[in-house]
């Protein structure tokens, strides 16, 4: 098994700058980095080197982002996080569909990028052989794990504390993940009272938990607010 | 095409009438030639066919009709008279006053000419030659038998006989009627008395006698001469003559009261008219004679019946007249020279036919070729073209009437000239210049009409179409100048071109016109023949025929309707109709209408794109240097710096998150401004409402503000893109928080009325707001004008145009301190 620490990471940018500024970051983190400034370039430092991870921008010249992807999937399962001044959700959900693991706009947030990638390559790393082991009443979303048995919620590998409410909420929307719970559902189901006079403490727990689980609380990856309607955790 | 040239045309023209000239002239010369022998017969008098013959032979035969009937009738062999003295002294008068007889009674005949006569009344013969009746019949000889007279008589220019019949009474009256040239036409004979007689002349001069004691007639007042004799202008009538049996009224009775019940067929087959009367005394004057009884000094009535009439026939007259074997023999001669001079006349005017048919082929094809330009290779009008069209009809009218007056008046001009003029037939010249120069005149008026007619420019040219185009001009002015005015108060009046015709109300009242015609008519056929079940069923049948026809009308305009509907729908694509169609028109406008809205749209649409387009790249490439900065002030601040630097840092990176934040929101907001990206679905606003307020729980609790939340209603379905309203409801409180006196309470309000919900946002504000609603929402309008606090300026720019992207409505009231944030969003109906 690879260490997180030794990780080889290539970065993928037109922009030298940018190439560098992350390069930089990630040494910091200490991480080995390899840079390739278009698609082309990406995938021949992709032969050459053993890499575990790849921050790719889209817009690129000889070869763009997406395409470079889409041919480095079709040999290689490694995270890649698509790294894009394309904020639209229609280009998130193309960079996803496209095999993504990861989409993060620019102007990116330095911490969120390091947490994001130590976050894929935690899952890639550690969680990935025991992907293959389907647990009684384990729970699997992305990289959320919820033991039910141990009443355990870890992200990414790595456990996180809940309030024994907190957790309720989390169960039962992971449990059901895809289905939209309005806050008196909720409320009614964890709590086992009759919602009157809710108020925002479903909101409020619902934050809280996001704040525990999520990289960026305000662009949750798993936990959602469907506002106007209720709350959900996506399927992955 | 020949005669090509103007010049050509000129020549031919006067070829043309040369040569009809000289046929004119050429025929007239010689008519004149033969109407000069003609003529200088028919001034002698002793010839057949001159007048005064004719009268002698007329006059002859008249008196011998008198004689035979008055004298011949009355004597025997030896002139003795077989009839009463009373009788013969009135033959005598009579004779004489005919002129027939001197006073000693001997019979005395005009006969200056020396005819031939026999005349027989009876076996009484008057003749003087020894010739006998059979003898005396000849082409040339008047025969008179039985009353009639058979033929014509060569030679005689005029002849008449006139009527001649005569009648005899039951009181002694014998009365001739003799029309013809005796003094008398008629003469009254008595078998009787006449001496102290009361008497009258009748119209045509015959001495009429009357007695009063009801043995004659007495005659009507108006020709009565004694005044004594007045009667009452109420008996006027009750007097009836002989003459009077002329009258072509018949009176007839409706019943059998008069025992006369008149026939009326036979009547109208007499082609007499009937009138009907009452009573016979109205008119009376048929069955009564009236006279006054001296002794008795009253009026008498007597009976038709008694006053007898009975007409007498002439039919044992004979009568033969020959002329003279000299004046037969010089006339036949005469006969036989005339035809000679004919023949020869037509002789010489044979050669003419040539020459005149010659004139007339040049003058067809004058017409022909009238008008054609050899350089334009057209017809074209030249300059006597450009007359009035009238002028030259009327000229042909001229030309044609002088012809006829010519004609008939030729042998006038030429007797008045030949007496100046008796070498040369003058009147022969003048009468052939001026043929020929009507000729002339007539071809050349057809010639520029023909033109014209070439040019299809009669209408124009002439004076009466310049009028009407005159007046039309004027008429158009006017009614371009009313219409102005009119559509000047009009506002419909854009539509007016094609609706000029409002062929759906023409032929709605074509159509309630013919219906009601056919139900008339349904009516006067059925009605009257008591077929009112006929009547009904046509009734219905032509009501459904209406009612098909009227549905065809509503399916145009249907079409117009859903044309309108699809419209409103956001369908533009254009519709066909036929031509014919009423709503023709409307179709033609509302395309028009819709190609307009369609290209305005897209070109709306595309501005947009462009917009976004824009936008997008400007974002780009504002990002991607501000990734660069962000990303190095990151690694700068793991450096070691001076605590001086490091504040520096700290504030670049605030700054630097800044103006991420509002690049962010700049693209935002352009992208909610252009509707391009709008998925509502249905949410409820109550739900979003606490979602946003528990979101946004640690960020108001960290602002020490009280934010206060009524929501009144259950639930508030609305259409609306969840994320936009929260983006809305999180500027607005964020505002709240940021702008807020310190120690006041932010509240948060929802609330329904029918058709909206209304979550209002309302705080006090730190500072003074002296800004309008409108300022405040503009774009980098910040409440602080200083803008030392956080915050681009664009929040409420953005909850506005995501308010409005959600179909609701933004506004802001401003009140002294308070300030209040309204999204008014539409309730779906349930």
């Amino acid at each position: 098994m690879i260490n997180i620490e030794n990780s080889s990471i290539l970065v993928v940018d037109d922009d030298h700058d940018i190439v560098n500024a992350i390069a930089a970051l990630l040494s910091r983190e200490g991480y080995t980095v390899y840079k390739a400034y278009n698609g082309l370039e990406a995938i021949d430092s992709l032969m050459q080197n053993d890499i575990q991870l790849i921050l790719i921008d889209v817009m690129m010249p000889k070869l763009d982002g997406l395409s470079a992807m889409m041919k480095i999937r079709a040999t290689k399962n490694i995270p890649i996080i698509v790294l894009s001044a394309k904020s639209e959700d229609s280009d998130k959900i193309l960079g996803l569909s496209m095999g993504a693991d990861d989409y993060i706009t620019k102007p990116y947030n330095p911490m969120e990028l390091v947490a994001r990638v130590n976050s894929n390559l935690r899952r890639y790393l550690s969680l990935g052989a025991a992907d293959s082991v389907q647990k009684e009443n384990v729970v699997r979303i992305g990289g959320l794990v919820l033991d039910k048995d141990a009443k355990q919620l870890s992200v990414d590998g790595s456990p996180v504390k809940l309030t024994a409410t907190e957790y309720k909420i989390t169960e039962l929307l992971m449990t059901n993940a895809g289905r939209i719970f309005s806050a008196e559902e909720i409320y009614s189901r964890v709590w086992n009272e009759d919602s009157y006079s809710i108020e925002n403490t479903v909101m409020v727990h619902i934050r809280h938990i996001r704040e525990k689980i999520e990289i960026n609380p305000s662009e949750p990856r798993y936990l959602k607010v469907v506002w106007g309607i209720g709350y959900k955790v996506e399927k992955q | 095409m020949i005669l090509k040239k103007r010049l050509t045309r000129i020549i031919a023209f006067i070829i043309s009438c040369v040569l009809v000239g000289i046929c004119a002239f050429q025929c007239v010369f010689i008519v004149n030639e033969n109407m000069k022998q003609v003529d200088s017969r028919s001034n002698r008098d002793d010839v057949m066919e001159s007048h005064d013959y004719t009268h002698d032979i007329n006059h002859l035969f008249d008196q011998l009709w008198a004689v035979s009937s008055i004298y011949l009738r009355n004597t025997d062999k030896n002139s003795r008279y077989t009839c009463s003295k009373e009788y013969e002294k009135s033959i005598k008068q009579a004779m004489q006053e005919l002129e027939l007889m001197d006073i000693s009674g001997k019979l005395t005949i005009e006969n200056p000419r020396d005819f031939e006569y026999y005349a027989s009344c009876g076996d009484r013969v008057l003749t003087n030659t020894t010739k006998s009746a059979e003898e005396l019949k000849s082409d040339y000889s008047i025969e008179y038998i039985k009353g009639q007279t058979n033929f014509f008589p060569k030679g005689v220019n005029w002849y008449h006989q006139g009527e001649k019949r005569w009648y005899t009474t039951n009181y002694g009256l014998t009365y001739y009627l003799m029309y013809g040239s005796l003094p008398k036409q008629a003469v009254a004979l008595y078998d009787l008395d006449t001496t102290d007689l009361e008497s009258y002349t009748d119209d045509f001069g015959a001495v009429l006698y009357y007695k009063t004691d009801g043995t004659m007639p007495v005659p009507e007042n108006n020709y009565r001469n004694n005044e004594e004799l007045e009667f009452e202008p109420a008996n006027r009538e009750a007097f009836e003559q002989f003459e009077h049996d002329e009258e072509n009224v018949y009176y007839a009775l409706p019943d059998e009261r008069n025992g006369f019940e008149p026939n009326e067929r036979d009547i109208w087959s007499e082609g007499k008219n009937v009138e009907s009367v009452g009573d016979m005394s109205e008119v009376t004057d048929t069955d009564m004679y009236m006279f006054f009884d001296e002794n008795s000094r009253n009026w008498i009535k007597v009976s038709k019946d008694k006053f007898q009439k009975y007409d007498e026939k002439n039919s044992d007259i004979t009568i033969y007249i020959k002329p003279s074997e000299a004046l037969i023999s010089e006339y036949e001669q005469y006969q036989t020279m005339r035809g000679n001079i004919e023949q020869d006349s037509v002789h010489k005017a044979m050669p003419l036919i040539p020459v005149g048919i010659a004139g007339a082929i040049i003058a067809l094809l004058l017409l022909i070729a009238c008008g054609y330009d050899a350089e334009k290779k057209k017809f074209v009008l030249s300059m006597p073209d450009r007359i009035f069209a009238e002028l030259p009809v009327v000229f042909i009218a001229g030309a044609a009437a002088g012809v006829f007056a010519l004609l008939y008046g030729m042998d006038e001009i030429r007797t008045v000239l030949a007496e100046y003029y008796t070498n040369v037939d003058m009147g022969g010249i003048i009468t052939g210049s001026a043929l020929t120069a009507c000729y002339a005149i007539a071809l050349g008026s057809l010639i520029t009409l023909s033109t014209r007619l070439k040019c299809g420019s009669v209408f124009k040219t002439s004076l009466t179409g310049r009028i009407l185009v005159f007046v039309w001009k004027y008429l158009k002015k006017l009614f371009s100048f009313i219409r102005k005015k009119l559509d000047l108060r009009s506002i419909r009046h854009i539509e007016k071109n094609s609706l000029k015709k409002d062929i759906f109300l023409r032929r709605f009242l074509i159509r309630t016109a013919i219906a009601a015609a056919a139900e008339f008519f349904v009516y006067i056929a059925t009605i009257p023949s008591r077929e009112i079940e006929a009547f009904l069923v046509c009734s219905v049948f032509l009501l459904v025929l209406y009612v098909i026809f009227s549905f065809r009308d509503h399916a145009e305009i249907a079409g117009v309707a859903k044309q309108i509907a699809d419209m409103n729908g956001g369908d533009y694509s254009p519709r066909t109709v036929p031509e014919k169609s009423p709503a023709y028109g409307m179709t033609n406008n509302l395309n028009n209408i819709s190609d307009g809205i369609k290209t305005a749209v897209d070109k709306q649409v595309q501005s947009e794109r462009m917009k976004i387009e824009l936008v997008t790249n400007v974002s780009h490439d504002l990002k991607t240097p501000l990734t660069s900065i962000i990303s190095y002030i990151d690694l700068l601040s793991a450096e070691e710096m001076s605590p001086a630097a490091r504040d520096y840092v700290t504030i670049i990176s605030q700054k630097s998150d800044r103006l991420k934040a509002m690049v962010s929101d700049l693209f935002d907001l352009a992208k909610a401004t252009s509707h391009t990206d709008v998925s509502n679905e249905e949410i409820d606003a109550v739900i979003l409402t606490q979602q946003v307020i528990g979101d946004m729980a640690d960020k108001i609790a960290q602002s020490g503000m009280e934010v206060r939340t009524d929501i009144k209603a259950q639930t508030a379905h609305i259409m609306a893109e969840g994320r936009k309203l929260y983006r809305v409801l999180q500027n607005l409180i964020d505002n709240a928080l940021k702008y807020s006196l310190a120690g006041t309470r932010i509240y948060v309000n929802l609330d329904n009325d029918e058709k909206f919900t209304r979550i209002s946002v309302k705080n006090i504000s730190a500072e003074e707001m002296d800004f309008t609603p409108e300022e405040i929402i503009e774009r980098f309008t910040r409440g602080d004008k200083s803008r030392t606090t956080e915050g681009n300026g664009l929040g409420l720019s953005i909850a506005k145009s995501f308010t409005e992207a959600c179909g609701g409505k933004f506004e802001v009231v401003i009140d002294g301190d308070m300030f209040t944030a309204n999204v008014i969003l539409p309730l779906i109906e349930k």
